[in-house]
């Protein structure tokens, strides 16, 4: 039977959380050898997001990832920062296609588009 | 020119509106043989339209499972342009085309697009009405019981299996039988019809050339005027296949609400099923008799449900249903042939045996039924068919004996040879349907014993002269049974002598 990258993060998580910090290391080298040895190792990526996603709902926190046309100051992105709560974990990608404008997604769920390329193409379709 | 253009951007510029809000989106995680996995859009509902951004533009697709992390879609654009990550946006909208009477004459795929090189269908896509693929059947107190006649112009059908206006009559048989024939001549024989309905073909998974050929037939017979042809051919993806019958059905649904008759002819519902598993499979829905989905049962009966005679209150349309299934060496007892037959309202059987020995069309009236046409059937047919069957039934008991005519007595004799007239007149070539009076004429003579002193080589040869005949000599006759729909006494007494008149300058 092939694990689906859920059911990986949640073994890494549970395994974690009932052993001791200093064993985390080891935990973490054995949990890495045994998907590769089940050849899931490209699942790495969507394992690791996975863990994010478990970690993040423990706390009630949300990912939230915010798309800018170019780079901003640090007061800008602590602007951004603090419209959400603590335990939301804030990521900032630069897009240069978006133009202008911002668009902030939450949970790869919910987007509120403001750049000027979701215009044009508006404008455009 | 560039003026023009540049002021008509200004002003769509000035006039545009754009808030931005929340919106629902998703990312591809898996996409492979028209089919993408798709996780978020967690609120998404079931058939519902997704547009999927790629860089080659948009391409749309359909929620169709909708499981705990993930979202199965099947594709209904560009397949290879959709690539793992790209983003997914709900549209809140299930699957619908755009209907209207621009789309008569004209051939359109599932989706609503024309196929047919003829230009797009409407001035403006966005001011046509919209029609959903998958619409509830017509409630109980919407529906009416079937009482108006869809003459098919084939004497064997309109005389003993006869179709009403809102029916759901099964046409099966094996490859090479004349099924998709009979639907054609149902459609070519509308033209004669004084309300006449509008005809829909689907052609599901068919060759190109087949569909081609058909559209060339309909347009020399100028059938195409009432017609619309909905294009799924085999070269197409299974989800446009599997759309096909329920684009056709809501095309027909949007006349029928306006109060008026629609035929649909599905060709064919093999096919439509093996879509439909193929999709199934692909994502991995667990296959059960035959690898079909376990609900391919509901496929086929929501679908056929939607035909219906509705009520006056409900505006009098009909929509009639005439699917076909594809058998395999004759077994009616497979899967797919099973459940449709259970869900029509009857079926008319076609036999490769009898289609060989050039029985054509070739129905097997022992296996073939209509279980709510009857009280359609028009007076005048009913009247001179109503002994039909059972003189048939009668000679099929004593065809066996046929090899030792000499030892039989006079009655078995000829009981015999009425069978062999009656096989004989049934018989009709395809493209060449009959208006119902003129059946009625052919089957008032073959019955009233007529025809019993004409030697079987010159049967169709006596036909044809006697309906051109009665047509030059007492055309009245014909327009008096089409008027009425029934034979009265004075009509019955002046077709008695034109027949005996015809016969005795024809023996001659």
């Amino acid at each position: 039977m092939k694990y689906t990258p859920r059911i990986y993060a949640k073994a890494l998580v549970d395994s974690l959380a009932s052993a001791p910090a200093s064993t985390h290391a080891g935990i973490i080298k054995r949990f890495i050898s045994a998907i590769h040895r089940r050849g899931d190792l490209r699942l790495l990526p969507l394992i690791t997001a996975a863990v994010s996603e478990i970690e993040r709902k423990k706390t009630g926190g949300k990912l939230i990832e915010i798309a800018l046309a170019r780079r901003h100051k640090k007061s800008v992105l602590d602007a951004f920062r603090g419209l959400f709560a603590k335990h939301d974990e804030v990521i900032f990608h630069t897009e240069p296609e978006l133009v202008a404008g911002v668009r902030i997604t939450i949970d790869h769920e919910r987007e509120f588009d403001h750049t000027a390329l979701r215009r044009i193409k508006k404008l455009f379709r | 020119m560039q003026y023009d253009l540049v002021e008509k951007l200004k002003k769509e510029i000035a006039g545009f509106r754009d808030e931005p809000g929340l919106e629902s989106v998703g990312a591809v995680v898996e996409a492979g043989d028209g089919i993408a996995k798709i996780s978020g859009l967690s609120r998404a509902q079931s058939q519902e339209l997704l547009v999927i951004e790629t860089p080659e533009g948009e391409v749309f697709a359909v929620a169709f499972n909708l499981e705990e992390h993930f979202i199965g879609a099947v594709l209904l654009g560009e397949a290879t342009a959709v690539r793992v990550g790209a983003k997914v946006r709900g549209t809140g909208a299930i699957l619908s085309i755009p209907v209207g009477k621009e789309m008569i004459g004209r051939a359109v795929s599932p989706l609503g697009i024309a196929v047919d090189g003829k230009g797009s269908l409407f001035k403006d896509v966005d001011d046509a009405e919209t029609a959903p693929l998958e619409r509830k059947a017509p409630s109980v107190v919407a529906r009416e019981s079937v009482n108006v006649p869809l003459h098919t112009g084939i004497k064997a059908i309109d005389a003993m299996i006869p179709i009403g206006r809102g029916q759901r009559e099964l046409i099966i048989g094996d490859r090479q039988t004349g099924k998709t024939a009979i639907a054609i001549d149902t459609i070519l024989n509308q033209k004669n019809e004084s309300n006449r309905p509008i005809c829909i073909y689907v052609a599901i998974g068919q060759k190109s050339a087949k569909i081609a050929r058909i559209m060339r037939v309909l347009e020399e017979a100028d059938a195409l005027k009432y017609t619309i042809v909905v294009s799924a051919p085999a070269s197409s993806p299974a989800a446009l296949q599997y759309l096909a019958p329920f684009a056709g059905c809501a095309i027909g649904e949007y006349f029928m609400d306006q109060g008026k008759d629609v035929l649909v002819v599905y060709d064919d519902l093999s096919k439509h099923a093996d879509s439909y598993r193929e999709l199934s499979l692909l994502l991995r829905r667990p296959p059960g008799r035959e690898a079909y989905p376990g609900d391919i049962f509901f496929l086929h009966s929501r679908l056929l449900e939607r035909a219906a005679r509705l009520s006056r209150e409900f505006g009098g349309g009909s929509l009639t249903a005439l699917p076909i299934i594809e058998t395999k060496l004759g077994d009616i007892s497979a899967y797919v042939p099973t459940n449709v037959i259970s869900i029509t309202d009857g079926q008319i059987y076609l036999e490769s045996d009898l289609f060989t020995k050039g029985l054509r069309p070739a129905v097997n009236v022992g296996l073939s039924v209509s279980r709510v046409g009857s009280a359609a059937q028009t007076k005048a047919v009913k009247k001179v068919a109503g002994r039909l069957r059972l003189e048939l039934a009668q000679f099929r008991e004593l065809e066996a004996f046929v090899q030792f005519a000499s030892d039989l007595d006079d009655a078995t004799k000829a009981k015999i040879h009425r069978g062999q007239i009656l096989t004989e007149v049934l018989k009709q070539s395809d493209l060449q349907p009959l208006a119902f009076e003129r059946e009625a004429v052919v089957l008032y003579a073959a019955l009233g014993g007529y025809i019993d002193e004409i030697p079987k080589p010159r049967i169709k040869e006596f036909e044809a002269g006697l309906l051109q005949y009665i047509e030059s000599m007492q055309g009245d006759i014909f327009s008096k049974i089409a008027s009425s729909r029934a034979i009265d006494d004075d009509t019955e007494t002046a077709l008695k002598s034109a027949i005996q008149s015809f016969t005795e300058v024809f023996i001659k």
